[in-house]
């Protein structure tokens, strides 16, 4: 199948046209009637702006396995805060309305979903478990879907580090719930979704992050308890 | 207008490859477009809803997160904050700073939130902590002048080349326990970001 013709040597030198063969038919229909135009031309906008925007919208609030990190529920973006961080990263993050500090000296990790994949919900109770993070000071916070913190009368929104019950052996549990629960008690409340924030700080994150690059970072897990 | 099989398939026929690759290669444009001009379009900023917020060159310390009090989204609850808005536009900044436990940290932002330096007292060996905000030279890389022989004995301070003429300071003190409160608020309220004199 020839694309171009062959110049013969008068042409050579001269400017060569496309002749019109099966591919170029294909891209180029001979009569187009006003009818199939439309349609076309229909399809042309659908698909771009559709997917245009969509590829966007999903790069930038989602990531992609080069921009971002996952640990089970858990998702870090790998350059959050970097001066040469990528263009989606840096989108993600003015969107965000965040001053995070560099993925050197920091990682933030958010879960909108359990272990199990399911969308977190305000109105279920969960049990987050773990050992870790082992290095450094570490906060774990929860957030409406906007990244508020939410109302509650024991004033009590996220457990660190410091404040934290553990079990003899180092384990901890945190109960996500409405209502008091004995332990490490995290209230829950309104109805405008729920997010967890992970944020571990401090000289002991640069081995953290050597483990988290092996696969070996102990991230807490997420089990929805029952649902009312 | 009613379409019948016959006019459906006709119009199936009809639909060009010409008009998908155009509409894959524009999406890639728009795609493009959206992921580089978002920061620029984004009206949320960290920037925009502090850097107004703050005076220039002065130490402020931030009101702790709370449900009705949130300087900006996923703002840590337990972690008290103190930001500057620096601004060198009329010569370098001096930063003050009593980092008390090693995750304290600094951390300098661009207006586009890029977090171009950081630094703990761990990283110094040294608790108090004194940076000079410059903007990069034209020059070459020089370093400050040797201090006179009668001001032997005072620090010049961490030098520091900021990108840009203006950003945002940002001072951590991530709690050990309610204990610390008063502590945290004592050293960032004494914290200090000022013009060169």
């Amino acid at each position: 199948m020839t694309f171009w013709h062959r110049p013969s040597r008068k042409l050579q030198g001269a400017r060569l046209r496309p002749s019109r063969t099966s591919l170029a038919r294909a891209f180029v229909p001979r009569r187009a009637g006003a009818l199939t135009f439309l349609a076309n031309f229909a399809l042309f906008l659908l698909l771009s702006l559709a997917g245009g925007f969509a590829s966007a919208w999903y790069g930038i609030e989602i990531g992609s396995r080069l921009t971002t990190e996952r640990h089970g529920p858990w998702r870090s973006w790998i350059a959050a805060g970097r001066p040469d961080a990528d263009p989606y990263t840096r989108a993600y993050m003015a969107r965000s309305g965040r001053l995070p500090i560099t993925s050197t000296s920091a990682r933030y990790y958010l879960a909108r979903e359990d272990s199990e994949g399911n969308a977190l919900d305000e109105r279920c109770e969960y049990v987050i478990e773990g050992r870790g993070p082992t290095g450094g000071w570490w906060s774990l916070a929860a957030y409406d879907a906007d990244g508020r913190l939410m109302r509650n009368p024991a004033e009590r929104y996220a457990f660190n580090s410091a404040s934290l019950l553990r079990a003899p052996d180092g384990s901890w549990q945190i109960r996500l719930a409405r209502d008091a629960r004995a332990g490490n008690w995290l209230p829950v409340s309104g109805d405008n979704g729920l997010a967890l924030m992970l944020r571990v700080y401090g000289s002991g994150v640069r081995g953290e992050l050597s483990a988290a690059a092996q696969g070996g970072l102990d991230l807490p897990a997420v089990r929805r308890v029952r649902c009312d | 207008m009613r379409l019948s099989r016959r006019s459906l398939a006709r119009l199936w026929g009809g639909l060009s490859w010409f008009w998908v690759v155009a509409a894959v290669i524009t999406g890639g444009v728009i795609h493009i477009a959206t992921v580089l001009a978002l920061p620029y379009l984004a009206t949320d900023t960290a920037w925009t809803r502090l850097g107004g917020a703050l005076a220039a060159n002065r130490m402020q310390v931030l009101p702790p997160a709370t449900p009705e009090l949130q300087a900006f989204p996923f703002m840590a609850p337990d972690v008290r904050y103190a930001a500057c808005r620096y601004d060198l536009s009329e010569g370098p900044v001096i930063v003050r700073a009593d980092l008390l436990h090693p995750t304290w940290s600094i951390a300098l932002y661009t207006p586009r939130g890029d977090n171009f330096y950081t630094v703990t007292s761990a990283d110094l060996g040294r608790r108090t902590v004194k940076l000079r905000l410059e903007q990069a030279a034209e020059g070459p890389d020089e370093p400050l002048p040797l201090p006179r022989k009668a001001r032997t004995l005072r620090d010049p301070g961490v030098r520091v080349t900021v990108p840009s003429a203006e950003g945002i300071l940002l001072i951590r003190a991530p709690l050990l326990g309610d204990a610390y409160l008063r502590e945290a608020d004592n050293a960032l309220s004494q914290a200090s970001c000022a013009k060169a004199s």
